[in-house]
């Protein structure tokens, strides 16, 4: 995973306080700071735009033609057209969904997994935490990617949100080492110790007391998991161990582009190659700004 | 702060290594004597033996890995052998004579002898690739043996078979072999339990062989393999080659590849003396001849079909069939997934059109249908057997909404990029089409044979004996399930027989499986029975043949060999067959 | 590595004999741990790769079709496959795997006919490690070094593009690094070759050329695996670095007076202390990413064989990749531990 885990702030954790007055303020401040941060958040709107409108705009079938195979850009086809002569831009904004729902799903297994793990770990110690991290370190010693390779072939994934789940369940496990350490901290702080010793329910607790303690980090990790999970889509799919045809995503594109086109030794199916390329690097960028400020916003010291 | 140290060390010992690679070393592919090529069949596998009974053995036909004999891929006379380390040889009674060659030895200096053929041919009953109806062999002379054939059989390409016969030295491989080998082979022979016992003991030593591993190459071809990494094998010129004068490289390059791209990215750069067939889209043919490689054309004995399982309703009807063909424009789908390398097929025959054209008298070929892109007939042929359009969308004769799923395995650019675009004509036209793709090649060939599809891409028209490109369509070897390959069965769920206008009834798979005995004579009057057959009952709707582009630089050879005969074998022929000099 | 090791390094007392003794059983404690994981890891993979749909014989021949060879020669080859496809039930399969597992025998490739999976492994494993390790250092190097910097020089313009630079390297994803290296230095300026560790006409040995074509084959892989890690070392350096520029130790250097070069010197050593437990734990990262950065830059090592055997169905080969990688994950976590218990100055000072 080239994006894994964000780290809660180092020295920050400690003297924040439940729910603290003008957290939402402070972390649009944090972002309004940097123009490269809204100019990173507007980039994110706008695949977000995409995923959403994108596959409205043009017909479902999108039109093949067999006498303009790899055309470069031209007013007609502004990015180039692939393969059988379909439009290289239709294709990069009605892919926009698949590439982004099976973020987000995957995103949203791992995050939910992730602080369910580790706050029951984290909370309860002893034998439940004792089991449930045996589980994390071997969930963590197999590496994601052959592990993917692997299940690919097994498994038949023909859906975005069955691709998400399976990117889901196998990236939980550093997000739930690092909320179990902070639901360790939290654990000894006098109003958990308080809940506690009034009878609460653990479920009371979790949920009414510590979670909102670790809202806004689960909520950027939610963004991270989500980048790590459309890298490993995309790069699947670029693999072509996920089947590329009739998939329409930017992974399979790239798939094609590279090895039925040729693209990375032929200067003619270039447009073809580099879009995708692009809009991949476009989101990261996007969310890489995003990020900036919303570590900013965890770890105050940064701004120096 | 010892840690320091090393870290200053690490960083010196890499800012030495980068500084040396300013330079980049050029004069390594400056000898115009070294011949760098791809074998198509058997891409670089480190680890493996230099053992040709292996699977993924680093062995290269035709370069150190010989035969006693090569096919010419002459589709009239499919038996036609090109001489390779058989001189002569000669059908006789009860089998074949072959006469080695007089000067042919090894690459340690020793002779090529009978024994050695002896030895290569209880090795091949060992790996189960013996010729078929071969009973044993006689060692006539120390350059001469004859291959007996099984009493009262007939095989007709009994002599192209027996000369396909790898051959291995006796010095190496003679050593594995129990000494009542022989013995063991023909009680294998017979039937019951002996032979059983006998066949189980054959088995047992194929390991053995398969998993040799020669400390060198020891090779009676025109060069050996002086050593290997993961990326590229070298090989140099055998100086004992019987024919060691005519060979022009000093030393052979072969490398590794994976996927196409590979090759084609090779070709870009201009690193490949010889490429060997690879499907290419257009855009990168343009630049490979831009690199300066040049095309050698010859026709492949493989075309790709869509194939349909008779068994799931609609297909069983034939008018669906044929209704299918004449909506799949097969020039454009071709322009699409095989622009290069691939013909859209004229005459469906089940054979290739050369094939065809060789087999069937052109008076003949004229009365076939050949299914131009038709809109308006598929239209007529479907209502006709009671499909109906409504407001754009067909429905089948049982009112339900005909769908069409096409399957292909991933990994198929070119199968892929037809499929996609043949479903994109077809729900143009009315019947919504996708694509269903299999993650990979092993997936799809099981769920063919699962029967998971109605509609497959398949290849065939095989070649070039015509029994392989019938086998392919009414044979017992279409699928098969388990590990073997021969079991019976066909996905397809073609009929036996069928009545063909102008031949009556015709038994399909009866007349193929007769097909291997027969001469090319016997054969003639069944070939043209079974094409007209496949041309009215259209079990498969062949969309292109494969065409064998092969790509060559002239930058530091010349003299590249034009007949399919040769172009269809490896490189190596050519240079002992007078091709391929240094500039 | 289990998140409360760090804390229960608080070995400060006892004589040096007792710390050793102490170090063995963690030791050792550790390498079980590995070794039942280890276990776990290859029942799993076991089970998963045998539930693949597909048949290695029937696949290779029908490659072969396609490729063009006629059916017979095809048939010949294949051939060879025939011995190695096991028929008993897989039951009895697994106790068989699990018992030569555990003489370090990994089985035999189908598709290599019997050659043992542990002589193919090892074949193609440095042309993975070698690469990865000398990406690791490079990036390691240079993030942590230049991570520094920009915690140091955070308010100014370089500290800014610095971090910039890191947070964009660290979101590009490793097969977006390969081909973008692979089209711009093998097509647009073609300099550096692909498809093989080194050049065939180079004699191997200790010699000039066969060196200088080694490094030169690996330069494109390296650069892939060291860009895409040099990001992550840099922003967490950076992090680690500001957090303990607050801490009371510095302000007290800062007010005794010391020289700034003491300063940094002070900082970096504690700065560098959680790093260099991530700097083995991303072993596993950099070995899964070879699966893309090999098969972009046709590079012979353990994730190009990996994603073959997985086409191919070479169950054994597949299982015994994925084995030998997950092996290293966890080597590099016990040795992760185990160093960490000599470098904390913790544990030092009790010395």
């Amino acid at each position: 995973m080239a994006v894994t885990v964000i780290e809660p702030g180092l020295g920050a954790t400690g003297t924040r306080r439940p729910r603290p007055p003008g957290h939402w303020q402070a972390a649009r401040r944090a972002l309004l700071r940097e123009p490269r941060r809204v100019v990173g958040a507007a980039i994110v709107v706008i695949f977000v735009v995409l995923a959403v409108v994108g596959p409205f705009l043009y017909p479902r079938h999108l039109a093949a033609n067999a006498n303009s195979i790899y055309a470069p850009p031209s007013l007609v086809h502004p990015l180039g057209t692939d393969f059988e002569g379909t439009d290289v831009l239709s294709l990069m904004v009605t892919g926009a969904r698949y590439v982004l729902v099976s973020g987000a799903v995957a995103g949203a297994i791992a995050v939910v997994l992730g602080a369910l793990v580790g706050l029951l770990a984290g909370y309860l110690a002893g034998a439940v935490d004792w089991s449930l991290s045996r589980i994390t370190d071997f969930a963590l010693t197999i590496p994601q990617y052959p592990l993917l390779v692997v299940l690919a072939a097994v498994v038949r994934f023909t859906s975005p949100v069955l691709i998400g789940v399976l990117l889901g369940v196998t990236s939980w496990p550093g997000l739930a080492r690092a909320v179990r350490s902070q639901a360790f901290s939290l654990r000894e702080r006098p109003y958990i110790e308080a809940s506690r010793s009034l009878g609460l329910s653990t479920r009371h607790v979790i949920v009414r007391e510590m979670l909102p303690n670790i809202a806004p980090y689960v909520a950027m990790n939610l963004l991270v998991s989500m980048i790590g999970a459309i890298y490993a889509e995309t790069g699947l799919f670029f693999l072509g161990i996920l089947p590329t045809s009739n998939v329409n995503n930017w992974g399979a594109m790239l798939n094609q582009a590279v090895f039925s086109a040729g693209a990375i030794g032929s200067p003619q199916a270039i447009s073809y190659l580099l879009s995708p390329l692009v809009a991949i690097l476009l989101l990261t960028l996007g969310i890489v700004f995003v990020l900036d400020a919303v570590d900013e916003f965890f770890n105050p010291r940064l701004r120096g | 702060m010892k840690r320091n140290k090393v870290a200053i060390a690490a960083a010196a010992a890499l800012a030495c290594c980068a500084s040396g690679l300013v330079a980049p070393t050029e004069s390594a592919s400056a000898s115009s004597a070294i011949f760098t090529s791809i074998d198509e069949t058997h891409p670089i596998t480190l680890g493996a033996p230099m053992n040709p009974y292996n699977t993924k053995g680093n062995s290269f036909d035709s370069y150190d890995q010989m035969e006693l004999g090569y096919n010419q891929y002459n589709g009239a006379h499919p038996d036609a052998m090109f001489p390779a380390l058989a001189a002569t040889w000669k059908t006789v009674r009860g089998g074949l004579d072959v006469y080695l060659q007089a000067k042919a030895d090894w690459s340690d200096g020793e002779p090529v002898t009978s024994s050695d053929v002896k030895t290569s041919v209880a090795n091949s009953f060992i790996v189960g690739t013996q010729a078929s109806n071969l009973a044993g062999v006689t060692v006539l002379g120390p350059k001469e043996i004859r291959f007996n054939e099984e009493p009262g059989t007939h095989n007709s390409l009994f002599a192209a078979q027996v000369l396909e016969t790898i051959i291995v030295p006796n010095s190496e491989y003679g050593a594995l072999l129990p000494s009542d080998i022989w013995s063991v082979i023909s009680a294998s022979e017979g039937k019951g339990g002996a032979a059983q016992k006998a066949k189980a003991t054959l088995t047992k030593l194929a390991p053995t062989v398969e998993d040799y591993a020669p400390k060198t190459d020891i090779s009676a071809g025109p060069f050996y393999i002086a050593r290997l990494n993961a990326g590229e094998a070298l090989l140099v010129k055998n100086k004992y080659f019987f024919d060691a004068s005519k060979i022009s490289p000093e030393e052979v390059v072969l490398r590794n590849y994976t996927g196409n791209e590979e090759i084609w990215n090779y070709m870009e750069a201009g690193q490949l003396d010889f490429a060997p067939y690879t499907s290419m889209p257009s855009n990168v043919l343009h630049d490979v001849l831009r690199a300066g490689n040049k095309e050698l054309v010859a026709p492949s004995f493989v075309a790709v079909a869509l194939a349909f399982d008779e068994a799931r309703y609609p297909y069983g009807i034939a008018a669906v069939r044929k209704a299918l063909a004449y909506l799949l424009n097969r020039p454009a789908i071709t322009k699409v997934g095989e622009p290069v390398s691939g013909a859209p097929a004229k005459w469906q025959t089940g054979l290739i059109d050369s094939v065809s054209a060789q087999w069937l008298p052109s008076s003949e070929l004229s009365k076939f249908n050949r299914y131009n892109y038709d809109p308006a007939k598929a239209t007529s042929l479907l209502k006709a057997v009671g499909f109906t359009e409504r407001s754009g969308q067909w429905h089948m004769p049982n009112g339900k909404a005909w769908k069409i799923t096409l399957a292909t395995p991933s990994g198929f650019s070119d199968w892929d990029a037809a499929a996609v675009y043949m479903s994109h004509e077809l729900s143009a036209f009315g019947i919504p089409t996708s694509v269903s793709t299999a993650p990979d090649y092993a997936t799809y060939l099981t769920n063919i044979a699962n029967g998971d599809y109605a509609t497959a891409f398949w290849l065939n028209a095989l070649g070039p004996a015509v029994y392989n490109a019938y086998a392919r369509v009414w044979g017992n070897n279409v699928t098969s399930k388990g590990n073997e390959l021969t079991t019976k069965g066909s996905f397809l769920h073609t009929p036996a027989t069928f009545k063909t206008d102008g031949y009556g009834t015709v038994a399909l798979n009866t007349l193929t499986e007769g097909l291997e005995d027969k001469t090319t004579a016997q054969a003639r009057p069944v070939v043209a029975k079974l094409a007209a057959a496949y041309n009215q009952e259209l079990p498969m709707i062949t969309i292109w043949d494969y065409v064998l582009v092969e790509f060559v630089t002239d930058k530091h050879f010349t003299d590249w060999p034009s007949s399919p005969g040769l172009l269809n074998n490896p490189p190596g022929l050519w240079m002992w067959n007078g091709y391929v000099h240094a500039k | 590595m289990s998140p409360d090791s760090p804390p229960s390094v608080k070995v400060t007392t006892g004589s040096g004999k007792a710390r050793w003794a102490r170090l063995g059983r963690r030791l050792g404690a550790r390498v079980l741990t590995g070794v039942v994981m280890v276990l776990a890891v290859a029942t799993l993979t076991f089970f998963l790769v045998h539930s693949m749909p597909g048949n290695p014989i029937q696949t290779e021949y029908q490659t072969l079709i396609a490729r063009g060879v006629s059916p017979s020669l095809a048939a010949q080859q294949v051939a060879g496959m025939y011995g190695f496809v096991s028929s008993k039930p897989l039951i009895d399969q697994y106790g068989q795997y699990m018992w030569h597992l555990l003489q370090f025998n990994l089985g035999k490739s189908i598709t290599a006919s019997g050659e043992p999976v542990v002589h193919l492994v090892l074949s193609a494993a440095p042309w993975t490690i070698i690469p990865v390790l000398s990406g690791l250092i490079v990036s390691f190097l240079l993030g942590v070094s230049l991570g520094a910097v920009a915690a140091v020089r955070r308010t100014n313009r370089l500290g800014k593009v610095l971090s910039v630079s890191g947070s964009l390297f660290h979101g590009v994803p490793q097969f977006v690094w390969a081909v973008m290296l692979a089209y711009l230095f093998t097509t647009l300026l073609p300099i550096f070759p692909f498809g093989s560790p080194y050049n065939i006409l180079d004699t191997p040995g200790w010699n000039g050329p066969f060196i200088l074509s080694l490094v030169y084959s690996a330069i494109l892989p390296v650069l892939a695996y060291a860009l895409s890690s040099y990001g992550g070392w840099l922003l967490t350096m950076r992090s680690s670095v500001v957090t303990v520029l607050g801490d009371d130790f510095v302000l007290a250097a800062e007010l005794r007076g010391l020289r700034p070069l003491t300063q940094l010197r002070y900082v970096a050593r504690n700065a560098f202390l959680p790093l260099f437990t991530t700097l083995l734990l991303s072993v596993g990262f950099m070995f899964g990413g070879s699966i893309f950065i090999e098969e972009v830059f046709d590079y012979p090592g353990l994730g190009y064989q990996l994603v073959n055997a997985v086409n191919a169905r070479d169950y054994p080969l597949m299982s015994g990749d994925f084995l030998f990688i997950t092996v290293a994950v966890i080597a590099a976590n016990i040795l992760a531990d185990f160093l960490y218990t000599f470098i904390d100055p913790r544990v030092r000072k009790a010395a």
